[in-house]
């Protein structure tokens, strides 16, 4: 796309003259991994490890050294919360099985191990290795990776709370965008996509003495395909330890995906749970949800709801009839008091915390309980733990993400969950107490209807940017990766072709010098290339900008109360040209000195989400630094310059041009997606002022009507030079779209003729 | 599963594309070429010939006068050896393929009154070729994945081998009404074959004001006088009236 040469040049002579002045790489913390010792020699002849030989412990040496008074790791005294702790850890079930666990992991490399949910096994475990590992005497970490970024630096506080350290310093955490580790980090919990960016740079993991992948079940593409790697690194590192931790049933398909490994298997602390299916299918599962929770508040026992949901507003229409049912049921029937808290990953962070708000009390003394019920997406299935749940409502629906290869849309359905699930969703019933368990469907179609297990996010997935790690991460056999369940070949060579047509990749397959840079980005390929060539464009900074809040959820908000006012505040921000220009509007005006003034007060009175501003912000920050380190220049056209917006547009197709669509000449605002020939509508809520004949679309939305949303209105003839490889005139069919590019085509072409001429003219 | 969902007409290849990388296997009949237009012949080559058969008569029709047509005493001692050339000299063997015994036995011939490859067990072990992949062959991401071994008709999916994956892509139903798990669908019973009723979703009635339901009344009249012009109206009763 542009020659990089001069800058690669620049910087490699840089690195080389930082190499020289670094004297004696041993003394670099950063490399301490590279120099292990094979002796105990880094630990003092007092220190609690000093009699105990690595990888030869028992739970009674551990737990002497536990009980010690000096704190192994920090060489402090212990505190006497730290002893409070350590008596409740004492009654997890894992710590029964200390010994046995001790003995499978000293015997082999690979152990796979479930523990049910409330065994403590996320906590726990990684400290019964840093116990047998020690891996300060190697100079090494151990690793324990999360799907969730808030599990990772939720559980790494508990955890550092636990070992009596400070959190950052002996155990810390690493999630994208933050890094909350220091060179005396021993144990480092992170995000799975974390550890496999790490990988990138260190294939074969050299700084890591255990590594820990916790939550396997729940088969993200990160830790799908960081096992795929783990199984050739055990190959070549063969002091590498490493624990599948999973929660369910499937643990054989992980023994058997790691060539046999021991499993060890602790019962978790549940109790039973009663299951209820309905004698007949439902026609309405929505009502009948409602029914049944209000049924439930009637005539059960104390003990809160969990009902399941799919979605944002299916969950707050049907909180806002449960509460008023309710109020009908308290003056009629006196019923206790029921409070209904909504959740799902959208909502504001505090008013997530209030789902561990107690149960009301009775309404007077005497009276019946109160109860709380709680409408969830199926985050409440495995992420957040309430304690206090009794009774489970369990439609079998959940929204679920899909990916058609064919026309390249990734899309959100509300689909029958697995059985898997619905166990999953039972179990949490039985958190504190028997539960019971009411699923709105027959036992018959339990049985028939439902799928096994959820089908891994691998195969549900545009894998884009997938390649691009793999590829990076030097695997260049992606038809023999032993991944446990592949994808699909159709799905694997949309994504070659996407990173071909990106220049990420060559027309042989490997990686280019873009490609490379790009994978240094923790952001979807397209939009790392636009960030890539927006320097060539001359708009880097609004680029950035941009990039940052395309990453971050939506920033307008419209409450189903107050949307005309809602629309009107967007519209003072709104640029003809599109959605894009006009979130920029909006990031420059939060920006400025009246928003900062008050941030809070200025987002609501605009009706803006204060979050996903901040979070675009930071974000950019972090974007900002890498491309800085890349050395990659932040520049802005000046803002008179009549084509300030336009060079940000033509910046928009670099990365944009496979999500392009053309109007129909016949049919209302009828569009055609460019090669997939789908037709879509422009969706209601897009900003731009006109009809324009081509658009280019950050999101393609699939419900009843085929919906483009976040659109800006672009050129062809921009299309045609940008990315002439895709837009390559004798691969399109016969029709609108081929004579519209020809005509294009001419019109660049006459320009570039009427340029010449009057060049030679001068 | 459903494996070949909707398949786009423009990816649908000619029949024959890849006709060329996976060859269709052919097993060599053990008779003589022409035998499977003759195999009648093979029940008389025992004792009982009916003089020339309906092959023979039609041959001797079609072919000039010169050329002998082929008679009994031609082709049975022609193709006889060539039957039992491949399955005889080390007594009777097993088929490669059914597995099954080849038998030379002119009795059991007779009942079966076909040669062995033609009978159903060996019929239903010969392995089977599918059609060609719809894989548009031309495209880059293919060519990656053939560059590493990957065969389009292989009817294999990827992955390490023995644990190949899913072949075709996941497919997604879109759902936009709330009706519950399993209801919609006919639900036979084993026991009684009972159905269960599904209740239609109550229709959205939709309320009109006064002035949509005015102009729906005129409409309607307008409607009902079109029509009764159109049956009843003649041209001689038009004329007259127009006439008078």
């Amino acid at each position: 796309m542009v020659d990089r040469s001069d800058s690669e040049g620049g910087s490699r002579v840089k690195r080389q003259k930082m190499d020289k002045s670094n004297t004696d790489p041993r003394d670099n913390p950063y490399l301490a991994h590279m120099y292990p010792d094979t002796s105990n020699s880094l630990i003092d002849k007092d220190s609690p490890f000093a009699n105990v030989k690595r990888h030869e412990t028992t739970a009674a040496q551990a737990k002497k050294i536990e009980d010690g008074d000096v704190n192994p790791f920090s060489s402090q005294p212990f505190s006497s919360k730290y002893f409070s702790i350590l008596k409740t850890r004492r009654d997890l079930p894992v710590h029964v099985q200390r010994d046995e666990f001790l003995e499978l992991y000293q015997k082999s490399q690979i152990l796979v191990f479930v523990g049910e949910t409330g065994s403590g096994k996320t906590t726990q475990i990684p400290q019964f290795v840093l116990f047998d590992d020690l891996p300060q005497t190697q100079r090494k970490m151990v690793a324990c990776t999360q799907p969730r970024r808030v599990a990772a630096m939720s559980v790494a506080q508990r955890v550092a709370a636990e070992m009596d350290v400070k959190l950052g310093e002996e155990v810390g955490y690493s999630i994208r965008f933050e890094d909350m580790t220091g060179p005396k980090t021993v144990l480092k919990y992170m995000t799975d996509g974390m550890l496999l960016r790490e990988a990138m740079n260190d294939h074969n993991l050299n700084r890591y003495s255990t590594i820990i992948l916790d939550e396997a079940h729940e088969r993200t593409m990160a830790t799908d395909v960081l096992m795929g790697l783990l199984k050739e690194v055990v190959l070549r590192r063969p002091d590498l330890k490493i624990i599948i931790m999973s929660a369910t049933l499937d643990a054989q398909k992980f023994q058997r995906y790691f060539n046999d490994a021991p499993l060890l298997a602790v019962p978790g602390r549940t109790h039973p749970v009663e299951i209820f299916y309905t004698p007949e299918p439902e026609q309405d599962y929505v009502e009948a949800a409602i029914r049944t929770v209000l049924q439930i508040h009637a005539t059960e026992g104390d003990g809160d709801i969990l009902l399941f949901l799919t979605g944002e507003e299916e969950i707050e229409d049907a909180s806002r009839k449960i509460s008023l049912e309710a109020d009908e049921m308290v003056r009629e029937v006196d019923a206790g008091p029921l409070k209904v808290y909504p959740l799902y990953g959208s909502l504001p962070p505090h008013m997530q915390q209030r789902i561990f708000d107690p149960a009301p009390g009775p309404r007077r003394p005497g009276g019946r309980p109160g109860r709380k019920v709680i409408v969830s997406t199926n985050i409440a299935e495995t992420s957040l733990t309430i304690d206090g749940i009794v009774y489970v409502v369990d439609p079998g629906f959940s929204k679920q993400k899909i990916y058609n290869p064919r026309i390249r849309v990734e899309s959100l359905l509300v689909s029958p969950i697995s059985k898997a699930s619905a166990q999953q969703r039972a179990g949490r019933a039985g958190r504190t107490r028997p539960g019971k368990c009411f699923r709105l469907y027959t036992e018959g179609a339990f049985k028939k209807e439902l799928i096994d297990q959820t089908y891994p996010e691998i195969l549900r997935s545009n894998l884009s940017s997938t390649v691009l790690e793999l590829k990076k991460l030097g695997i260049d056999d992606l038809v023999h990766f032993d991944l446990m369940d592949p994808p699909a070949p159709e799905t694997l060579m949309r994504a070659l072709e996407e990173l071909n047509y990106l220049a990420c990749l060559d027309d042989e397959g490997s990686l280019t010098q873009l490609g490379r840079l790009a994978s240094e980005f923790p952001l979807d390929p397209a939009l790392a290339v636009m960030l890539i060539s927006s320097p060539e464009f001359y708009c880097s900074n609004e680029i950035l900008s941009i990039t940052a809040l395309l990453s971050v959820p939506q920033v307008f908000v419209r409450p189903a109360s107050q949307r005309k006012r809602a629309d009107e505040m967007k519209n003072l921000f709104a640029h003809p040209d599109g959605d894009q220009l006009t979130m920029l509007n909006v990031y420059h005006a939060f920006k400025g000195p009246e928003a900062q003034e008050n941030p809070k007060q200025w987002c609501h009175d605009h009706f803006l989400s204060l979050r996903s501003l901040q979070s675009a912000d930071n974000v950019r920050m972090q974007l900002q630094r890498i491309m800085e380190r890349e050395e990659l220049d932040m520049i802005s056209t000046p803002f008179e310059d009549k084509k300030y917006y336009e060079n940000i547009r033509r910046a928009l197709c670099a990365g944009f041009f496979m999500q392009i669509a053309k109007k129909e000449s016949q049919g209302k605002n009828m569009y055609t997606t460019i090669k997939d020939n789908q037709s879509v509508l422009l969706h209601p809520s897009t900003v731009l002022g006109w009809e324009a004949e081509w658009v280019l679309y950050n999101e393609f939305v699939l419900t009843t009507k085929n919906y483009i949303r976040t659109i800006t209105a672009v050129k062809p003839e921009w299309l045609l030079d940008i990315a002439p490889n895709y837009y390559d005139i004798s691969t399109f069919q016969k029709g609108e779209i081929r004579s519209a590019l020809l005509r294009a085509a001419e019109r660049l072409s006459r320009k570039e003729k009427m340029r010449a001429d009057s060049g030679k003219r001068r | 599963m459903d494996q070949d969902y909707f398949l786009p007409p423009e990816d649908q290849r000619v029949f024959g594309a890849g006709i060329s990388r996976k060859r269709v296997q052919f097993v060599r009949s053990s008779d003589h070429e022409l035998n499977t237009t003759t195999t009648t012949n093979r029940s008389s080559s025992v004792p009982v010939t009916p003089g020339p058969s309906i092959a023979d008569r039609y041959l001797s029709i079609v072919l000039s006068k010169e050329t002998n047509p082929p008679n009994q005493s031609q082709t049975n001692p022609n193709f006889n050896p060539e039957v039992h050339s491949a399955p005889t000299s080390p007594a009777p063997s097993h088929c490669d393929i059914c597995n099954l015994p080849l038998t030379d036995d002119s009795s059991l011939a007779s009942i079966e009154d076909r040669p062995h490859e033609a009978s159903l067990a060996h019929q239903v072990c010969l392995s089977h070729s599918h059609p060609p992949s719809h894989l548009d062959r031309t495209r880059h991401g293919l060519r990656y994945l053939s560059a590493f071994g990957w065969d389009p008709d292989s009817r294999l999916g990827l992955g390490a081998p023995g644990r190949e994956g899913i072949r075709e892509p996941l497919k997604g139903k879109l759902k936009v009404d709330t009706v519950g798990l399993g209801a919609g669908k006919e639900d036979t019973d084993e026991n009684g074959g009972r159905k269960t009723k599904v209740i239609p979703a109550p229709v959205k009635v939709q309320k009109l004001n006064a002035k949509q339901v005015r102009k729906g009344h005129s409409d309607a009249r307008k409607r009902g006088v079109k029509l009764r012009e159109m049956f009843y109206q003649s041209d001689d009763v038009l004329k007259y009236l127009g006439g008078a």
